[in-house]
């Protein structure tokens, strides 16, 4: 199944561009798909799954809906997945 | 309505195209002068929206920030003046304000926020308009403003990127809930323009006169995310958490 991923901010800027179609075989969760990523984009690795796990401070959407870290929720052909890494204000 | 300030004639004729907005009309404009704004940092985000604020006549601006003018703060930093390099950035920000609305009460508090004064600076305040660059500070100050039942205004910024949400203590999603810990890794600098840190800040007082003049909708349980070098809006639906360790 494809799956067409949009990245914002710092995961933009790693992967080097706004969105990415990732092919994926059987029935993939969004863990698998971020694991992907990872291995496509060595640096989201740390922003995306530290420990190896989904990171808690990152947004993850589905459409345009929140999915929680650890849900391991199904991915469906042709969703849309949204990384949004958490920013803020800035100063030296 | 009688608990709010009138308006004299000088302020009538300055605010006179905002009241024509509707919904906000001489009510919400006596609503704005009644208010209280907590703006932590008035730096590229917090300075315009300050500034914002001060021009839309809100009443008292409660200002936090430490530090003096870097050449660094100034592509951005629309409070601060090359004439102020090296001096306090909170007195140069509650000078340019005062110089735009002589009328808005300003107090400049010249800390930032930590875990010994943010109950008293979120204590002094109706609503708070977040702009800190550590998220060690945001989250005090999100835990504060739950435990206070006061809003808050969520503005972040990054390269060509926005991101602005409003929160309603015990109501709607609040920062712990989506990051319940600072995230590991944070770099306080960051590549950003200063028309970047503009569009964000005008939101974020956008957000805030809405709040205050109850009109139109805010981001309530809404993450609002700009991609301003595509020129992409989009608003994602987020949730509270029923386990979150400050407001679940």
């Amino acid at each position: 199944m494809n799956i067409t991923v949009e990245y914002f901010a710092q995961a933009r800027m790693i992967a080097a561009s706004a969105t990415e179609t990732v092919s994926l075989d059987g029935l993939p969760t969004l863990d698998d798909l971020v694991q992907e990523l990872a291995h496509r984009h060595p640096h989201l690795a740390s922003l995306l799954l530290p420990g190896g796990q989904l990171s808690h401070s990152v947004l993850f959407a589905i459409g345009e809906r929140q999915v929680w870290p650890g849900e391991n929720v199904a991915l469906n052909d042709g969703d849309h997945v949204l990384i949004v890494p958490p920013i803020s204000g800035g100063e030296r | 309505m009688s608990e709010l300030p009138e308006l004299t004639s000088e302020e009538r004729a300055t605010y006179e195209w905002q009241m024509w907005v509707p919904g906000l009309g001489e009510d919400g404009q006596r609503k704005l002068k009644a208010a209280s704004v907590l703006v932590t940092r008035v730096g590229g985000l917090g300075g315009q929206v300050a500034y914002q604020l001060a021009a839309a006549g809100v009443g008292r601006l409660i200002l936090a920030h430490a530090g003096a003018i870097k050449p660094s703060d100034l592509n951005r930093q629309l409070l601060m003046t090359h004439e102020g390099l090296g001096q306090s950035r909170i007195e140069s920000a509650a000078k340019r304000l005062k110089e735009l609305n002589p009328r808005v009460e300003v107090v400049a508090v010249p800390e930032n926020v930590t875990s010994e004064n943010v109950a008293r600076l979120v204590g002094l305040a109706d609503l708070v308009v977040d702009c800190v660059p550590l998220f060690t500070e945001r989250l005090l100050l999100n835990e504060q403003a739950v435990r206070q039942n006061k809003p808050i205004v969520e503005c972040a910024m990054y390269e060509l990127s926005v991101q602005v949400t409003t929160i309603i203590p015990c109501r709607t999603a609040c920062l712990a809930c989506r990051m319940p810990e600072p995230p590991p890794e944070w770099n306080r600098e960051f590549p950003v323009i200063g028309a970047v840190s503009g569009v964000a800040g005008c939101l974020g007082a956008i957000e805030a006169i809405k709040l205050i003049c109850g009109i139109g909708e805010p981001l309530l349980d809404r993450l609002l995310t700009i991609d301003l070098r595509e020129m992409r809006m989009q608003t994602i639906h987020i949730e509270r958490n029923p386990h979150c360790h400050v407001c679940g």
